[in-house]
């Protein structure tokens, strides 16, 4: 009989807050983070609105306690915090720990995503490159690669990680990392799997998405009729996946597991989402199918509500074709947190734990005509004391990778 | 689970069927010119036009291995790459960079994202299946190959198709040889694509026993972690393909991938691609490198000193 993929702990960084508690309240509170951008370097600054992170690189090093005093990518940073505060719920001791990898029998892996990677830096380095090949700091392209950014917050954790790997399908990754995790614990490969992702915003992601017109010069209303594009966002979100062994063997609490996740492919355009949602809906349905439960087990959708014409079309037409028989309250939290491109699997994750373990519904801001206009599907404001089972989460992402993950209270 | 199918291109001419003779890269110091089919039998012209070399081979090795597996739609669709699409990230880098973050145009962003090869594998097929992009450096490909283990455990039935595919650009080549990485090889780049399977069909080529992550002491080296591998698997390769120059495994002949695919990160999908060939009974020579006779059985690990691991796949023939 395969595990149960319990959630044993849960770290978020973004706009919002530094910790879980500091999102929750923000969320609670119905403040936004997004605002003008302040430490990334562009252009652009004053002109899109994003959900940035208020600290400077140096004021994160220090926060995160890196013992390489190099400067490091603001990816692996952000990645480090939420890594650390998701591990913090376990007794864990840097290296020889009684959790760590290899360890009494334990297994463990870590499973990070990333789009950006060490663009951040790479960024800063092509300038003077480009005027001379001989020219810019080598120390600003070591960690390019996604790879080297898993490693390095791999071996800054002092945890003797089993495997580590990396996934990158761009705003999907981090769901498809957390279903890595849940999918390696149940086939018994792993016994404790820290998933999620991480991203920093760049010079390149903002210009890229820039020239897509796709972002929204004020702050973005997803999920509402008069929307006009996404806001980017930073940040990083890990859950850290246990099976029953571990479980019992710390004596965890945890309540919510993972029961459900697909991953289905679009196949409609390299950036677009189909006008059906055809990959959306095969993620949800897949979902659910491994959860062995109906669209009506479902009370709840943290949407992936990006903002843009397309997605939320797109995503609302899936749901529409796959809750026949009446939609879960819905809403998207991107509208706090701005859009974390490959973190944002992870961080609404935490966010849909949280909800499950309060029993409460965060929602989604400054909806005034709703894409969804039956009464009482979209969260509005913080409702609590809702009875909550089962919530559903969307991350879709461009190259029509489509995920979806099912968190159930126990 | 079973290769049932393989493709590959390199710089060897390793796209074509046929006698295979491998020639060794040694000594020399420019980019290795890559042997390219004629795409345009495989994929539309119109479309091939607009792919960086990197999604044209990881296309057509992907086009290619399906043909040769008869399959048309796979069940997941897999793909490693460490570096991704670093000629249409550099592109819109240099615009940026150039223009001052202003009058760009999208088309190397879209192009950029790590995901691009298998999404456009995805698109060409009308490919609603499981689609992931594993980007762990040497070890993307191998990521692969997890997966797909986890994904026929899940459910036998399946076949997948696994690949992996880096390029190597101006730039790229640029900053590494600043990091010293061409000290031995020459610069490359390469791809290959495979279908994977439980069931052994009349084409399958070798067996893929499996894909470990296994601890290697930095002070005692590659050797020695192989040597000990041989002790806890139970079972004694005939050959080793590792990325290391020096490896004395006794009594096993061994050499470096590398010497015959040039410096990339995921050229560990040629030696897989190689083993497949080997394992299966086509004629192959390999330059400098005495192959015994009846090979039943290959290990390809490739170490990573960050994490002091090897990635070891281990095949045998059918």
């Amino acid at each position: 009989m395969a595990s149960n993929v319990h959630i044993a702990g849960t770290g978020v960084v973004s706009a919002i807050g530094m910790n879980l508690a500091e999102n929750l309240l923000s969320l609670a509170a119905g403040r936004t983070g997004i605002g003008p951008i302040r430490q990334l370097q562009t252009v652009h600054q004053t002109d899109f609105p994003s959900g940035e992170i208020p600290l400077s690189n140096a004021e994160l090093q220090q926060r995160c306690g890196w013992e390489d005093k190099r400067p490091q990518s603001r990816t692996a940073l952000l990645g480090k915090l939420a890594a650390m505060e998701a591990l913090s719920t376990l007794p864990m001791q840097r290296n020889g720990s009684e959790s760590g990898g290899g360890k009494p029998g334990f297994r463990s892996a870590f499973i990070s995503a990333t789009s950006v990677a060490g663009m951040d830096l790479t960024e800063d380095f092509f300038p003077p490159f480009l005027q001379q090949a001989s020219a810019g700091r080598l120390q600003q392209v070591v960690n390019h690669e996604c790879g080297a950014i898993t490693h390095a917050i791999a071996g800054s954790l002092g945890v003797n990680w089993d495997y580590c790997t990396t996934i990158s399908t761009a705003c999907s990754s981090a769901a498809n990392a957390i279903m890595l995790g849940a999918r390696l614990i149940k086939a018994g490969k792993m016994d404790m799997v820290l998933a999620g992702g991480t991203d920093a915003l760049s010079r390149f992601t903002l210009n890229g998405f820039n020239t897509l017109m796709i972002l929204d010069h004020q702050l973005c209303q997803p999920f509402d009729q008069q929307r006009r594009g996404l806001n980017l966002g930073e940040g990083a979100g890990y859950l850290l996946l246990v099976n029953d062994a571990v479980k019992e063997r710390f004596g965890l609490t945890s309540q919510v597991r993972v029961t459900g996740y697909a991953n289905a492919n679009d196949a409609h355009h390299q950036t677009a989402s189909s006008p059906d949602g055809a990959g959306s809906f095969l993620a949800m349905q897949g979902a659910l199918a491994v959860s062995q439960l109906q669209p009506a087990d479902i009370q709840y959708i943290n949407l992936h509500g990006t903002g843009t014409q397309n997605n939320d079309a797109s995503e609302s037409a899936a749901i529409r074709r796959l809750f026949t028989n009446g939609l879960p309250r819905l809403s998207t939290t991107k509208g706090f947190t701005g859009h974390t491109l490959a973190a944002c699997g992870a961080i609404e994750a935490a966010y849909s734990v949280a909800s499950l373990e309060r029993q409460c519904l965060y929602p989604g801001l400054r909806i005034t005509q709703p894409v969804i206009e039956e009464p009482g599907v979209m969260v509005n404001s913080f409702e609590e004391g809702v009875a909550l089972k089962n919530i559903l989460s969307n991350s879709f992402g461009f190259g029509g990778n489509c995920s979806s993950l099912i968190f159930s209270l126990s | 689970m079973y290769i049932q199918s393989a493709s590959c291109i390199s710089a060897q001419a390793s796209f074509n069927k046929g006698p295979l003779l491998l020639k060794a890269f040694s000594g020399i110091k420019e980019r290795l010119p890559l042997v390219e089919p004629d795409y345009t039998v495989l994929v539309d012209p119109k479309l091939i036009r607009r792919m960086s070399r990197i999604i044209r081979m990881g296309v057509a090795t992907a086009m290619a291995a399906l043909a040769e597996a008869s399959l048309t739609q796979p069940d997941a669709i897999l793909l490693g790459t460490a570096y991704g699409c670093l000629d249409d990230t550099g592109l819109f880098l240099k615009k940026m960079v150039e223009n001052q973050e202003e009058m760009l145009t999208p088309t190397a962003f879209i192009q950029s994202t790590h995901n691009t090869v298998a999404a456009q594998i995805a698109l060409l097929l009308k490919c609603h299946a499981y689609n992931n992009t594993y980007v762990q450096r040497t070890w993307s490909f191998q990521s692969t190959l997890l997966d797909a283990c986890l994904l026929l455990q899940e459910n036998p039935a399946q076949r997948i198709l696994v690949g992996a595919a880096d390029e190597c650009t101006a730039y790229s080549e640029a900053i590494l040889r600043r990091f010293g990485m061409y000290k031995a090889f020459p610069p490359a780049e390469g791809a290959a694509c495979f279908v994977l399977g439980t069931e052994k069909t009349a084409g399958s080529l070798a067996q893929l026993q499996s894909v470990d992550w296994v601890a290697v002491d930095p002070a005692a080296g590659l050797s020695a972690g192989l040597a000990s591998s041989i002790e806890i698997f139970g079972e004694k390769p005939d050959l080793i393909m590792s990325d290391c120059d020096d490896l004395i495994v006794s009594g096993i002949t061994s050499f470096n991938y590398r010497r015959y695919t040039g410096e990339y990160p995921t050229a560990s999908g040629f030696a897989v691609w190689l083993a497949a060939m080997l394992l299966s009974g086509q004629p192959v020579e390999i330059e400098g490198v005495n192959l015994p006779r009846g090979i039943q059985r290959i290990w390809i690990p490739v170490l990573d000193l960050h994490t002091a691991k090897m990635a070891l796949v281990r095949l045998t023939a059918c």
